[in-house]
């Protein structure tokens, strides 16, 4: 089952990261990875990823290079900037406190785990 | 990934890029798309057909079609502006030059202003020359064969009132000698010669119907100076005429053996797929 991407909005730029930061990759290889690591739950428009990337590297988060050719076209591979990274952790930070208060909004689980600063 | 899906793939996208400037921004763009649909082509589940899935690799498209957008007016602004100012200079000391020609010839030479304005009209006629072969090679620069081939209509166009009207009226004007008639042949021997010049050079813009029906056009034009020309000189119109009643049978046979072919073509096409 999969799930609108309108509860993904405002993090797919974190979930790119979050690849990203573990290595550099390219625009399908992306798609497909966060296909996998949310098991299926969100489908992400091919649109939604490349506008997010344009974005990120407008923004210095990423930097782009062509990898070897491959099929008629080379692929154009993502790395993560200094300033990407940084970003990242920022916006790490801020989900954690964004989750642990939607939990409690939305289950009402008031049994407070702990939370980040 | 077979061949014949990444030539549609090609195919498609070489179409969807050929109104855009190529610039390596949009070259990059595109072959980053290409990259990206081929990838996508090959991770796509087996137990789709050939053009499901061709079309969901064309879905990609859909994301860049923004960023195109936003790309090319950046590039065709910048460049724009560049040209945009020389043609601007160039214009203006044209026309100064054109209209100091004119005041000194009226005044100094033939002392008069009777029959001059043909300087103007000539001069004009000249500039519109001139800038039709601007704008066309502005199309070139820019790489937007669509427009650089609507142009070459427009040097030729041009052509018809440089080395027609022009002389013509000047001829007219100036030594009173009428050549208005024949010489509207050269109006048809430029448009012909247009027609054949864009069938050559744009013909892989073209579909096959297309290109048969433009020989059969450029083929008609041949035939009129043909017709015209032998008419004309041996003064035998009554006899002339079956030049078109032979071009008219050779044409149909062509168009015949080609369609056929094409039918032929495209039934094998849709076998295959």
């Amino acid at each position: 089952m999969s799930y609108s991407s309108e509860m993904l909005r405002g993090n797919t730029e974190t979930i790119i990261l979050a690849i990203l930061i573990q290595g550099d990759s390219y625009g399908w290889a992306i798609l497909k990875e966060i296909n996998t690591r949310s098991e299926g739950v969100f489908d992400i428009k091919d649109a939604t990823i490349y506008t997010t990337i344009r974005k990120m590297e407008n923004e210095a988060l990423i930097t782009t290079y062509w990898g070897e050719e491959s099929q008629t076209a080379r692929r154009k591979y993502y790395k993560i900037t200094e300033e990407g990274k940084k970003y990242y952790y920022e916006k790490v930070e801020e989900w954690k406190v964004v989750k642990h208060a939607l939990v409690k909004l939305i289950e009402g689980d008031d049994t407070d785990e702990q939370c980040c600063s | 990934m077979n061949n014949a899906a990444v030539d549609k793939i090609l195919t498609i996208v070489n179409r969807k890029f050929a109104p855009y400037p190529k610039t390596k921004e949009v070259l990059d763009l595109k072959e980053e798309m290409i990259s990206i649909m081929i990838d996508k082509y090959n991770d796509l589940d087996d137990s789709l057909t050939e053009k499901q899935k061709v079309a969901s690799c064309l879905e990609v498209m859909g994301a860049y079609k923004e960023i195109l957008s936003d790309l090319e007016t950046v590039t065709v602004r910048k460049i724009m502006k560049t040209k945009l100012i020389d043609y601007s200079i160039f214009t203006s000391i044209y026309f100064f030059i054109t209209i100091m020609i004119y005041l000194i010839y009226s005044l100094l030479i033939h002392k008069s202003f009777n029959s001059t304005y043909v300087i103007v009209i000539g001069m004009g006629i000249i500039y519109i020359f001139i800038s039709s072969i601007f704008i066309y090679r502005y199309f070139k620069k820019m790489m937007f064969e669509k427009m650089q081939r609507a142009s070459l209509s427009f040097i030729y166009g041009s052509a018809i009132a440089f080395l027609y009207v022009l002389p013509n009226l000047y001829l007219n004007i100036f030594h009173q000698i009428n050549v208005w008639h024949p010489s509207w042949i050269i109006c048809i021997l430029i448009g012909n010669l247009y027609a054949i010049h864009d069938a050559f050079k744009y013909q892989k813009q073209m579909s096959k119907p297309i290109r048969i029906l433009r020989r059969g056009i450029n083929t008609f034009l041949l035939t009129t100076i043909i017709y015209l020309l032998i008419s004309l000189e041996f003064k035998c119109w009554n006899i002339t005429w079956l030049i078109y009643v032979a071009w008219f049978f050779i044409t149909e046979i062509e168009i015949i053996i080609n369609y056929r072919a094409y039918l032929k073509k495209m039934n094998e096409r849709d076998k295959d797929e």
